[in-house]
Parts: structure tokens; C-alpha cells; sequence
């Protein structure tokens, strides 16, 4: 059993710890208490990281860890995370999006309700021993309009509450479908229709890459009078000096605040102590159920990934995996590797095609083949997390194929490469859902098992070739495991695929390639 | 009121609309080139197109070669739609589904938004035929998910780029329905297929074309598309409307009023005397209404 050292470097809940103290194929290194110097001198036996937002994942902490693998985020955001970084390096980021969906919904409500029912003011003059019961008159919720801002999976949980509390609901996410709007019964609006509809408006967006906020003064200034602002999400969401100034001059009626930009909120922050201003300290996610939920679904991607059984939740590689995607990954990586040494030069350009196949299943396929193609060109550790951004590096360009297939397979696989003055097509299939087959090179058809020691050959189609290649590799020691054979569309000639026992010696290929009617012969490791 | 019962007017149970121009009052692959420098060129090319003075199919694939929508941009037309459904299009599409009618979507426009703007309406993904186009998923940066640019890669084969297309289309949707079907459109690929449906519509509320108006079964130059559940709904959709509750039949009265008014005119004087006695409106003139 390969055996992975896992450092946590940022508490994590006890359920999640558990299953990691009891995985046999894990040591577990408790990097909590640590100084960031230490952590750097640990990371090079690592090849696993757990955090949340305590460890600031960069370059130099990359550079230390030669052999990490996975790092898993105890949570959503990712922004202590140098992405690019750990992606050329090949290293796996997953999350935990969906773990604290609810916790997060339901902390929007409890937020909603404060604002408009002035709850936390109300709490405070009591414990100042008043009993007043005329400064805090709220609104009801009942028959207001909720605008959510962002639609998805907390969004639409928000929405569900609030329609028990008898709201109409719009929301805005440019990426979400009418239908996705249909099904929840919710009118899709433009941001600007929204913010002139909407008497409470409640954010469960991703924030911009260039952290711009989504509400500033000028949409402040389209808000319905009176508007309440509720901000469950990201502090940067928000410009809060337009907060400040729609807060005093009327145009919001109260705002409920769980994230602030930064966070924690500095001193001259305008927001904070504004009588109508409802504050938590980003609890969002902090209930016992979503800690827990947290920590054990880290560890299941964590572990999935470093023992390669499966992909999850992972925010560096366009795809999810499992038994099959992982048999497509593993054809697709032999298509690039058979296609990087059969290729005359350089590789310039890559094709891709999955007929019948979905979105993921085209990136699994690309990713592969890329990092087939790098592997051979001495990319050092080119996998399918980094293939995609270093071939870009390598000159290499990829785009997706229409009609590039030639066989008539329901879900062929195909490639089609491109070097300075020529193009080969290799096709693959996965039969059962688990076994990949070559079933075309150029125009030889054929189906062969992509694995281990393959020798690619082509030869003029005449007797005694086949017989003499046999003989001479016999010779050298070498068995055959199985030799599959295709004629081309072209007449005389054929080509190869054998299966071999052994990686022949240099000089035995050299000799081969000396073959009367041996016109092209490479080898090539499949694993 | 008796007359009703006499003559009625058929009921048109399968109710085809195009979409550019007629469910929404924008011509969609316009609103891609709304910032081109060949904004210009490529709103003529459209035009000719639809008043058929050149094929169509020699211009679909030419307007998206000189703007390359990338999947964002032809998303985006769905937006414009939707600011843009013409008056009463919801409505009507609407009533007619309560009424048990059957609503279909051919357009020449590009899948992608003409089939979210379609469910946007309430119809059926299934019941919208439309272009579609090619995208590159492996463009951008398409290793991190959710980053996929789609970069435009042309347009997958479609009868509907051709002139004649919606005739195939339309041939293929009714094969084997008993249904009385009707076909509402504005440009001259919607009157190629008149003569498969059982009544052509030519909605002139948007744009105006001069042989579509002259040919159409019927020709309606109201703003609003609410005139069409009369015509499509009949009489017995009235007496539905007027007779069960959850209907409005006062939408049928669109109808009536654009009669009266001359903008609803028909092919021939029998068919309009025909709408005519059916709803117990006056006969519109002695001569032919146009």
C-alpha cells in the first residue's frame, strides 16, 4: 500500500480528523500549532495539505513542497490559495462548496429578519434596562419582493425560505438558465430591473476576479426607498462607503452584515455601530452541522484524490472523476503519448473530439492527451492538472474538432495533431466502461489494448516482414504479448501495434528499423 | 348568437411562431453586431434576406463569419429578447397552452437564446428548432472550471440558414399530426412554408414586408400579438374563456378590435366573412379586403 503524509495546517472538525487518524494508508501530521518557517521545513515529505483560510498557500510554500499533491480547502474561498501556482505544479485543489449551503442560507435569513424586525437594537436597550417598545417597529417580509443576487446553490435555499415567508421572489445570475429560473418559480431579472424591484436584496455571488464590488453608487442609486441589504457572501460584494451613504440618506432602511472588506473590519469602517446596521462576525458557516459536514468532505476529496480513485469538487481541473472518466483519462494520455512519438517533429497543434460527449468528458479527453503529448517531450511531471496550462508554454495549441473521427463508434475518442507540414488521427473507445481500445491510427483501423511497452510500426504490406520483426525480437529477448495489425485505406502498406514484455534495447530497435520493409518503428511506455 | 353555433371558426390546435421579429421585435444575430464596425452591413444582409432578395443561406453563415460570437455573446442575444418580447407575447403564448394548444418555436435564429427565450415564454425546449452553434470549449483558459470562453466555431449543418429550411422543419414537426396547425411569422422564409400549415399568419407588427402582406392567409399589423389567440383559439377557445374561470376573454376582443380597424385583414373576402360571422362581427366591406 503506498503510504501519503497529510499535514493539517488549519484546525478541522473532529469527524474529519477521525477518519484521517484511522486511514491506514495515511500519516497524519498535525502542522496546527506550527510557525510558518516550520510548516516550510515539513512541507517537502508532504503530499497532502489540509487548511482553511489560516494558511497562505504560495509560490515559496509550493517551491517546499516537492512532493505535494492535493491541497483541500476546509471551505469555499480559495483566495489564499495561489491557483496558477499550484496548477503548473500539478497540484489539486479541491473544496467543499456544498457543505455549508445551508448554514449559510439560513444565517441570510436570520440576518433578513434581524434588519427588518431590529432585533440586535431591540436586545441592546434592553440590556441597557429599557423597556422600549415604540423605537423598534419593523417591516414584514410577507409580500415584499427578495432580490437574490447570485442563484446558486444558496441562493436557491434562500429562495425557498423566503418563500415560506410569503415573498416574491427575482433574482440575477447571468449564468443561470430560464429554466433554472422556472423551476424554482423565480423571475429572472437584469441586475438593474432587480435593484428598481426589489425591497430586500440578498447577495449569494462569487465575487469578481478583479474584486470589484457588484454594488456600488450606482446601483445604490437605482434601489427602491427603503431597501434592505443583506450580505451573507463576500465583504467585497459591497462597496461599503455606498452603503454608508445610502444607509443615511434613506435610500436603505437597514442593512444585515456578515462579511466585511477586509475582514475584520477596520476602525473607520462607516458600517460598523450604524444604528441600522446588524452585525455577525462572518459566521456564516459556523454551525455544528456544517463544521462537520466541512471536515468530513475534505477529507473524502482529499483522499479520493491522493489515492486516485476519484476527483471531486476540484477547482484547478475542469472535470470530476471516477472509474470511468479515470479509464478515459488513461486512453487519452496513451493517444497523446502514441502520437508524440510517432510524430516526425514538434507537435504544434491538438484536436479533440468525444462524440456524443459532454463538456467534461471533452476536458478529461484534452487534459489526457496533453499530458501524453508533454510526458514524452520531457515536461517534467506533466499531468493532467498541469498539461493544459504548459502546453500553452510548449507552443503547443489545442482547440476542439468537429468531424474528425473516421470510425463509427457511438462515443469515439479522437485526436488529430498537427506538426510542421503534417497531421495524424489516432480514435479510441472505451468498451464496458472500463477498457480503452485504440481502434484507429491514420487510416489503419485496428483494437489494440493501450498499456505498457507498445512498438508502433509501420511496414510495407509484403510477405515475410511481419515473420522477420518477430524473429529479430525473439532474438533480443523480447516477448510479444499481442500484435495487432491494420491494413490502411492506402494500399501496401500496415501498421502495427505490439504489445511487447519488455522494453527492447536501443540497438535491437535499431536493428529492427533496418528491417527490408520496416518503414517507421517507435516505442513507447504506456504504463 | 346564434350564428355562432352556425359557423364557427376552426380551432388551430398546433401553433408555430417564428421568433425574430414576431415573439420578439429584435432580429438577434442584428443585436450581435450592435458594437461590429460591420454593424451596418451585416443589418442590410439581414434585411435583404428576409424581404428575399437574396438567398438566405447566402448570407447566415457570412454574418456570423464576420462577427465569431463566442458563447457569452450569443447568450447575451437571450437578454435582448427579453427586453425586446414583443407586446403580448407572453400573453398569448400563455393562453393558448392553457386553452390545450400546442406551441412550437422555428426560428432562423441561433438556438442558444431563441431556446431560453422560449422557455422564458413556457414552451417546451423540445418544441424549438433553431441554429445551432459551434463552440470551442477547449478555448480560453478551459482547464479551470466554469472558464471555457466557447470561441465560435461556425455553425452546425441546419435546413432553417436556407429559405426554404423552415418548410423541412415544419414538414417534419406536423408529419403524422391530425392537428390544425398554424404558422406566425413576419419574413419571406415564414411564407415558403404558407402552404404546409393550414393558416399562414403574417405579423406585420415589428417589420413590414410588402409579399408577405400580400400573400399571407391573414395579415396582422397590430403592435401586439394578442390577436392571435383569437385567431389560433377560435370559437370554441372563446366560449372556453368566456365560460371557466382563469380566463380572460377580453384577450379575443385584440382580435376584434384589429378587424375592426383594418389591422387584421384577410386573403380573401370568404375568409374574412367567415372570422367575421363566427364572432358575430359586421361584415367588414363589400369588396375584398385588399
Amino acid at each position: 500500500m503506498t503510504r501519503f503524509r497529510l499535514l493539517v495546517s488549519d484546525p478541522l472538525g473532529a469527524a474529519g480528523l477521525e477518519i484521517l487518524e484511522q486511514a491506514p494508508d495515511i500519516d497524519l501530521v498535525d502542522a496546527t500549532s506550527m510557525l510558518r518557517s516550520e510548516l516550510l521545513e515539513v512541507m517537502h515529505s508532504a503530499d497532502a495539505l489540509v487548511i482553511r483560510s489560516g494558511t497562505t498557500v504560495d509560490t515559496e510554500l509550493l517551491e517546499a513542497g516537492t512532493r505535494l499533491k492535493v491541497i483541500g480547502r476546509a471551505g469555499v474561498g480559495v483566495d489564499n490559495i495561489d491557483l496558477d501556482a499550484a496548477t503548473t505544479r500539478g497540484v489539486v485543489v479541491v473544496n467543499t462548496p456544498q457543505a455549508n449551503t445551508i448554514a449559510t442560507a439560513e444565517q441570510a435569513m436570520a440576518l433578513m429578519l434581524s434588519a427588518t424586525r431590529r432585533t440586535a437594537s431591540a436586545h441592546a436597550s434592553m440590556l441597557e434596562g429599557r423597556w422600549d417598545r415604540k423605537s423598534f417597529t419593523g417591516v414584514d417580509l410577507n409580500g415584499r419582493t427578495l432580490g437574490i443576487i447570485g442563484f446558486g446553490r444558496i441562493g436557491r435555499e434562500v429562495a425557498a425560505r423566503a418563500r415560506a415567508f410569503g415573498m416574491k421572489i427575482v433574482a440575477y445570475d447571468p449564468f443561470v438558465s430560464e429554466l433554472v429560473g422556472r423551476e424554482y418559480s423565480v423571475d429572472l431579472l437584469d441586475l438593474d430591473h432587480l435593484l428598481e424591484s426589489a425591497d430586500v436584496i440578498t447577495l449569494h455571488a462569487v465575487p469578481a476576479a478583479d474584486g470589484s464590488a457588484l454594488l456600488g453608487p450606482d446601483e445604490f442609486a437605482r434601489l427602491k426607498r427603503g431597501a434592505v441589504i443583506v450580505n451573507a457572501a463576500r465583504g467585497q460584494l459591497i462597496d461599503e462607503a455606498s452603503l454608508a451613504t445610502a444607509l443615511d440618506d434613506g435610500t436603505v432602511l437597514a442593512a444585515a452584515l456578515d462579511v466585511y472588506q477586509p475582514e475584520p473590519p477596520q476602525h473607520d469602517n462607516p458600517l460598523i455601530g450604524h444604528p441600522r446596521v446588524v452585525h455577525t462576525p462572518h459566521l456564516g458557516a459556523s454551525t455544528v452541522e456544517a463544521q462537520r459536514d466541512v471536515s468530513l468532505q475534505v477529507v473524502e476529496y482529499v483522499l479520493g484524490a491522493l489515492r486516485g480513485d476519484s476527483l471531486n469538487s476540484c477547482v484547478n481541473v475542469p472535470f470530476d472523476f471516477d472509474a470511468e472518466t479515470e479509464a478515459r483519462l488513461k486512453l487519452a494520455t496513451a493517444m497523446g503519448r502514441i502520437q508524440q512519438v510517432m510524430a516526425p517533429s514538434a507537435l504544434t497543434h491538438v484536436e479533440v473530439e468525444v462524440s456524443n460527449g459532454s463538456t467534461d468528458a471533452l476536458s478529461t479527453v484534452a487534459a489526457g492527451v496533453l499530458a501524453g503529448v508533454l510526458s514524452n517531450v520531457g515536461a517534467a511531471h506533466a499531468n493532467f492538472v498541469n498539461a493544459p496550462a504548459l502546453a500553452a508554454e510548449h507552443g503547443i495549441t489545442i482547440a476542439q474538432g468537429w468531424g474528425i473521427g473516421l470510425r463509427d463508434y457511438p462515443n469515439l475518442i479522437s485526436c488529430q495533431v498537427s506538426w510542421e507540414g503534417g497531421t495524424r488521427i489516432v480514435s479510441g473507445v472505451i468498451f464496458g466502461g472500463a477498457e480503452p481500445r485504440i481502434v484507429q491510427v491514420s487510416g489503419y483501423q485496428l483494437d489494440a489494448r493501450p498499456d505498457g511497452i507498445v512498438l508502433m510500426m509501420l511496414n510495407d504490406d509484403v510477405p515475410g516482414v511481419i515473420g522477420a520483426v518477430g524473429t529479430l525480437l525473439g532474438d533480443n529477448d523480447v516477448n510479444i504479448g499481442e500484435w495487432r495489425l491494420g491494413r490502411g485505406d492506402e494500399k501496401g502498406t500496415a501498421l502495427s501495434f505490439i504489445n511487447l514484455d519488455a522494453m527492447p534495447q536501443a540497438s535491437a530497435l535499431t536493428k529492427l528499423r533496418n528491417v527490408p520493409g520496416v518503414l517507421k518503428a517507435e516505442v513507447v511506455d504506456l504504463g | 348568437m346564434t350564428s355562432r353555433h352556425v359557423s364557427r371558426w376552426p380551432a388551430y390546435h398546433h401553433v408555430i411562431f417564428d421568433c425574430d421579429a414576431t415573439l420578439a421585435t429584435v432580429e438577434g444575430i442584428d443585436e450581435l453586431a450592435e458594437d461590429h464596425p460591420e454593424r451596418e452591413t451585416v443589418a442590410e444582409m439581414t434585411d435583404a434576406a428576409m424581404r428575399g432578395d437574396v438567398p438566405l443561406d447566402q448570407v447566415y453563415e457570412r454574418r456570423l463569419e464576420m462577427l465569431r460570437p463566442d458563447r457569452g455573446a450569443v447568450a447575451e442575444i437571450h437578454k435582448r429578447y427579453r427586453r425586446s418580447a414583443t407586446p403580448g407575447a407572453l400573453e398569448t403564448v400563455r393562453t393558448l397552452q392553457d386553452l390545450g394548444h400546442h406551441v412550437s418555436v422555428v426560428s432562423g435564429g441561433l438556438a442558444a437564446p431563441v431556446r431560453e427565450f422560449a422557455t422564458f415564454l413556457g414552451i417546451d425546449v423540445a418544441d424549438v428548432h433553431a441554429v445551432e452553434t459551434r463552440h470551442n470549449e477547449l478555448s480560453g483558459q478551459w482547464w479551470r472550471p466554469g472558464n471555457t470562453t466557447g470561441e465560435f466555431a461556425g455553425i452546425s449543418d441546419s435546413p432553417l440558414t436556407t429559405a426554404q429550411g423552415k418548410v423541412e422543419v415544419i414538414d417534419q414537426i406536423l408529419e403524422g399530426s391530425g392537428e390544425r396547425s398554424m404558422l406566425v411569422g413576419d419574413g419571406v422564409s415564414d411564407l415558403a412554408a404558407a402552404d404546409r400549415v393550414d393558416l399562414f399568419v403574417g405579423f406585420g407588427g415589428v417589420s413590414h414586408r410588402e409579399v408577405v402582406e400580400r400573400d399571407a392567409d391573414i395579415y396582422l399589423s397590430t403592435t401586439s400579438l394578442l390577436p392571435v389567440i383569437a385567431l389560433a383559439g377560435g370559437t370554441i377557445g372563446r366560449a372556453v374563456a368566456e365560460n371557466e374561470q382563469d380566463h380572460n376573454p377580453r384577450l379575443f376582443d385584440t382580435a376584434f378590435q384589429a378587424y375592426t380597424t383594418g389591422r387584421l385583414t384577410f386573403r380573401d373576402k370568404a375568409l374574412s366573412d367567415r372570422f367575421a360571422t363566427a364572432f358575430d362581427l359586421p361584415s367588414q366591406s363589400p369588396e375584398p379586403t385588399r
